[in-house]
Order: C-alpha cells, then structure tokens, then sequence
C-alpha cells in the first residue's frame, strides 16, 4: 500500500515536471520562432543576436527565440518542419528557397501583411524575384548579388593591371593562367564552388551564361547542348591547371582571402565583413585598398550576368503570429538600429532605397558603391521552377564528375540529360 | 493417495501460477508493445504506402497512386545500380580489413603479460566515438590543403603535390574505407578477444604435442573454435554497414559525383535534397526486403551455432 502511493507521488511529481518543463510563458507576450544560419556562424552571430535583442526591447511583447541552421541545410530543414507541422513564424531563405515554399503553399504573402509604403520602398528587381502567380511570397533582407573581386598588389605583381580587371571569361582565363605560372602552389588563382548543393548551380550560372549556355529554358531542360559542354571543359581544364580548390564550397575560400593567398574572388559585398572576422588585423581601408569589384566576366560580347544571391525573410501560412512576424521583419530590414549595426557592418547592401538616403555610409564604401552602380544591374534572374532540385541536382553531380574522373564530358551530359528527363516525367 | 493429491495440486497451482504470470509479463510488455507498433510498424507501412505513390513535398496537390512506377523508375535508375555496387564494396572492405586488423589486435593483446592487458582500452577509443566526430575529424586530415596527411606524405616525399582525397573518384571510397575500419576495427578486436579467451589451453597443448607447428595450431585450433564468434560477428557488421551514414555524409556527401554514394545516402538524397517521398520510399523499401533477408540468415546462423 505504501509502495503504491509512494509510486503515485513519484508519477504526479514528474508529470507536474514535465508541464512546467513544457514552458511557462508570461501572460500577453507573444513569442515568435525564427529558422536562421546567421546565429549559427560565427560571423554574423554577434550582430544578429544584438539586433533581435534590441528588437525585443523595443517590443516588450514580442519574444523572438532564435533557431540556428547550418546555411546548406536551411531550406530541408523549413520544409521538413512545415511537413511536419511545426513550422517556424519566420524563417530566412537564399535564393530559389522562398519560390520553392511559395510554391509548396507554406508561405503566407507578403502583399497581405506589410504596407504598400513599405512594399513601394524595396528594390523592386529584389522584391520581384519573391512573385509566385502574381503574389509577393517574401521580403528581400540583403540582396547579394555575385561580384567580381581582384586582389590588386597579387595582380600588379604578376604583370596583370588592376586598373583593368578581366571582362569577358576569356580575358579571364587567361589571366588565371599567367597568375598561376608564376605564383607558387600555395595561392589560389579563383574561388569556384564545386559542391554538390542546389546552390552551386546558382552561383555557377553566370558562368554558364558567358559560355553562352541556358539550360533551363521554360519547360525545355537541355544539358547536353555545345555551349553546356564548352563550359564543362573550361571547369575541367580550370582544375587540371590548378585554378581552384575542388569540392570546396564558396565560403571555403574567404580565410585565404584573409590571408591574402586568393587572386580573385567571386562573392557578395559582405565578403569584408567575412575577411575582417577572420582576420581582424585587416582594416576596412586596407580591405578596400587591396580588393577592387567589378561584374563578373562575361560572354564573347562583355555581356556581363550575375546571380541575385539574395537572402530575406518569409512568414509561414500556419504561423498564428503573423503581425509579429510582420514586425520583426521590418525591423530587420529596415531599422535604422539593424542598417547601421548589421547591414552596413556586415557590408551588405540595403533592401530599400530609403536606406541609401538616410544612411550616407552606404554610399562611402566604395565596394558598396561599386556593387550597386555596376554589379546589382547584372542580375540574371534563375529559371526556378517547382522541380528545380531534381533538375540541377544531377548536372552539379555531373560536373563532380567531370572534374574527378577520366570519364568523357559527352557520356557524364548524356547521363544527366537521361536523369533529368526521368525526374520531369515523374 | 495424499501424495497423489499433493501433486495434482501443486501441478493445478504451478499451472495457475505460470498462466497467472504469463498474464503479468503480457501486460507489463503492452505499453512497449504499444510504442514499438507506433514508432515502427506504424511508420513502416505508411513508407510501403507512399512507394506506391507520387509523393513530392515540393508538389503537395500532385499527390496520387502510381501503383510500381516507382519502383520500375528506380530500377531504371543508373544510381540506384551505383548506390548498390558502392554499398557492396564498402561493406566488403570494410568488413575484411576490419576483421582481419580486429584479429591481429585480439592476438597482440592475448601475448602480451597481464600488467599491460589494460592498454585494450586505448584501443576502443574508436568504436566509442561518434560516427560525425570521426568523420569530420579524417575530412580536415584529409584536406586538400590544410590536411595532414598531405602534408606527412610530401615531406617524405612519396607525393608531388597535395592529393584531393575526397575528391578523386578513384581515392575518395579509399578514404572513407581507411576512416571506418579505423572506426570498427575495435568491435571485432572485442568479439575475437572474447573468443581467445574461451579457447581452452589443454586444446591448443594436444595440437603442440602431436607435433603442430604455430601456423598449425593457430588454423586448425584457434580459428576452428573462432568460426562462431566470426561468422556472427562479421554477419552483424554487415547489415551495419550495409546502413552506415554518417561517416560518408559527412566526409563526402556521396560524393564527388557519386563515387560514395551508398543506398542509404541514395535514399537520404532522394527524400531530403530532391523531395521525392515516394521515390525514397520504393528505394527503402526494397533495401528493407533486402536486410530482412540478411536478418534471416543471420537468426538461422545463430540457432545453429548456439
């Protein structure tokens, strides 16, 4: 009898435990989760952490806990908590994530929850990328377009003019091979991602594009025309030279930027603030000194493309906080507080054009400037579609292929070119 | 007369006592039972199901019964067919190498005098970290540029230059093989120590006395009284590997291309990168058709041995 009640007291103790456990939530505080990579790295962590801070106590009643995601996994891991029915409130997407959850039904629109001044106030050609059937799916935080950066004293010392950085691919070209016959093996020439994620056929596109290829067009996928190829023996001829480090994923190649072992680079205006966290003995004057931007090498004709790399927030449709989630993003956005101690810290160009007029020190960092007068107009949109994953998923495969084995790159295309078919049929 | 009552009694008492607990032991194992349905039949076949349909997150109004077209896509699918005979092989090397490394620890440590037996323990250090610990751990030794091994290999002058070891198809199964008989190896050294142990001395001093020579004995004495603890442990450690993930994910990826692409990493590609459940469903479920077979050889294998 004893050891019975003594049994119930125990059960009553740990099931009270595991309700308090659960969470105890002030009463009229709202508390909204936000899927992120920013607060996973260690770059942006600080930063991003003091704005949400700053957030909430400026709104007492909103609480934001913060959900870290590696950047690679961020999409899988939205699309599987939405499947699994625990979406977050917001959640921060790259590139094609926010169409591919538009295109889920996942997404609340935008155009229902923020305020046309403010919808009037983003980059059109950012906010526009976010369109699903005519309706505003997401809100643009950081447009990234993809530049172009040359190390400036590498340049001069191996005889290149920095003055005159490459313009077409071919230019460029040859310059990696003169940079590469007289630097030793331990420098760089290019930062080229060769990983196998749906972003590398992002950030390879532009390349792409300057051999003159494209292979999604509509409904019509084609890896296997001539342009696709010349561009495959460029990526295999690039490794067989020592060009680039294979396998690496772009971010990879920013510490020997910091060390000052990278010649050119390809990547965002916030690769100072990236460089700086590693190396945090280079000053921004010195960053801006040593690295000059220009549009990524184009096509035979100086037809320059680049990849939108735009990063922003989306609300979830299950969210039951939607003015919340509405606020916070805002805030991020727009803040004066988050402009100046992320954005403009990080080196990242603004959302709104509001933000260039009231923030002058956007328009004194001359790798800003150089992104938005010459880069911004560059971007390419991408042929995003519902089945995108299953597209480009085998040609980046395919072209780890070519770039690690003997195989020719007519077998390696026609084998993507079959999968691919396959997976469209399905 | 009494005694013959006394018994049927005690048979009648026996029978109600053993009813009785059989009745306990079912209803103290019904929650489990419970649990073990829903987090494994339950989910098992709602996977079956989906094989049978067109299931992709990205497309969640285009959801409907296609009866095989999945499993015929997938057996027309030249990855599923790479997946396979990358499964097979990593499983057979690693199994080998890691056996046979696993035995010459067993034998080493058996010499060796008792004060210094404890060092076995040193040797479990890599069964008892983590698969993704590991993996990291050899994919920055590995490195094509910050990688140590690179760097032993130029100094001694037995490389040019620095090789991408997960980054040439013909080295990156290498790699990964090398990085998990590093991980397993110790399992076998246990089992086979185990087994040493219980070959009796008197044994191996008759096959010295009839004039066996080392070789000799250590054939047709030490491995004939191992070939139980063998079979079943190289069984068990290939339905493991047979499943094994994390080490491949998280060094390769299943890649450069699909030089290391493993069934599992096929079906984890195909569920968690391209969205297609119903793909990754017919693919589990005929890997799952597969290990049962293997199960069942292995529970046969065992009611033999024991």
């Amino acid at each position: 009898m004893k050891k019975n009640m003594l049994l119930g007291v125990l059960v009553i103790f740990l099931v009270s435990l595991s309700l308090y456990a659960g969470g105890t939530q002030e009463p009229g505080v709202t508390t909204i989760r936000l899927l992120n990579w920013f607060s996973a790295e260690d770059s942006t962590r600080g930063p991003v952490l003091d704005v949400i801070a700053h957030f909430e106590n400026e709104n007492p009643q909103i609480k934001v806990d913060v959900i870290d995601v590696d950047f690679s996994e961020h999409l899988n891991q939205a699309i599987i908590m939405n499947n699994a029915g625990d979406p977050p409130d917001v959640a921060a997407y790259e590139g094609p994530g926010a169409v591919t959850l538009a295109l889920m039904g996942s997404l609340a629109s935008t155009d229902d929850l923020f305020s046309s001044e403010f919808q009037n106030d983003l980059f059109k050609n950012s906010y526009d990328l976010t369109l699903v059937k005519g309706k505003h799916y997401a809100i643009p935080w950081a447009p990234g377009p993809i530049g172009f950066f040359y190390q400036r004293d590498i340049m001069k010392r191996v005889g290149l003019d920095p003055k005159n950085p490459p313009n077409t691919i071919y230019d460029f070209t040859n310059a990696a091979a003169k940079a590469r016959k007289q630097l030793p093996e331990d420098y760089v020439i290019f930062q080229y991602d060769t990983t196998a994620r749906v972003f590398t056929f992002d950030f390879t596109y532009p390349f792409m594009r300057a051999f003159g290829a494209m292979p999604i067009v509509g409904d019509k996928v084609d890896f296997t025309s001539p342009e696709i190829k010349t561009y495959c023996e460029w990526v295999r001829s690039s490794l067989e030279n020592k060009y680039f480090l294979p396998g690496k994923k772009m971010g990879q190649f920013r510490p020997l930027a910091a060390q000052d072992r990278l010649v050119f680079g390809f990547d965002g205006s916030y690769l100072r603030g990236i460089v700086q966290s590693i190396n945090d003995k280079i000053t921004t004057e010195q960053f801006n000194n040593t690295w000059g931007v220009a549009p990524i090498p184009g096509d035979k004709n100086g037809k320059h493309y680049s990849y939108g790399g735009d990063t922003g927030l989306v609300v979830f449709n299950s969210s039951t906080h939607k003015a919340a989630a509405a606020k916070l993003i805002q805030y991020l956005v727009n803040s004066d507080y988050s402009l100046r101690n992320f954005s403009i810290f990080q080196g990242w160009q603004p959302a709104t054009k509001s933000a260039l007029e009231r923030m002058p020190e956007f328009n004194k960092d001359p790798i800003m400037v150089a992104f938005i007068q010459t880069v911004t107009e560059t971007v390419t949109p991408l042929p995003y579609r519902s089945d995108y994953g299953d597209i480009v998923l085998p040609f980046v495969k395919g072209v780890q292929e070519i770039i690690t084995t003997k195989r020719t790159i007519d077998s390696v295309l026609s084998d993507v070119q079959r999968q691919v078919d396959a997976a469209i049929k399905q | 007369m009494e005694v013959l009552e006394t018994r049927k009694k005690n048979k009648r008492r026996w029978r109600y006592a053993s009813a009785s607990s059989g009745r306990m032991a079912f209803g103290l194992l019904l929650p489990t039972f419970i649990l073990v349905g829903f987090i494994v039949i339950y989910p098992l076949i709602a996977a079956v199901r989906l094989s049978f349909l067109n299931y992709k997150l990205t497309e969640p109004g285009e959801i409907h019964f296609i009866f095989v077209r999945n499993y015929l896509n997938m057996i027309t699918d030249r990855i599923f067919w790479i997946a396979i005979k990358n499964t097979l092989l990593f499983t057979f090397c690693t199994v080998s190498i890691g056996f046979l490394l696993g035995l010459f620890m067993a034998l080493v440590i058996k010499e060796l005098q008792t004060k210094y037996r404890s060092l076995r323990a040193l040797f479990l250090i890599p069964w008892v970290i983590a698969g993704v610990v590991i993996g990291y751990l050899f994919m920055y030794m590995l490195d094509v540029e910050i990688g140590i091994l690179n760097y032993i290999l130029k100094k001694m002058g037995i490389i040019e230059s620095f090789l991408p070891w997960l980054m040439r198809a013909d080295l990156a199964m290498a790699a990964i093989i090398v990085t998990h008989v590093w991980n397993q190896a110790p399992f076998f050294m246990i089992m086979l120590t185990a087994g040493l142990m219980a070959i009796p001395e008197e044994a191996r001093e008759a096959a010295y006395l009839e004039g066996a020579n080392r070789f000799q004995e250590f054939r047709f004495i030490t491995i004939a009284y191992l070939t139980n603890v063998i079979l079943i442990s190289t069984l068990l450690m290939i339905i493991r590997n047979f499943n094994y993930f994390p080490i491949i994910y998280t060094m390769t990826g299943g890649g450069p291309g699909y030089a290391t692409t493993t069934m599992v990493l096929h079906i984890f590609t195909t569920a968690f990168e391209k969205f297609n459940m119903g793909s990754a469903s017919a693919i589990g479920t005929t890997w799952l058709f597969i290990l049962i077979c293997l199960s069942m050889l292995y529970t046969r294998m065992m009611k033999e041995s024991f």
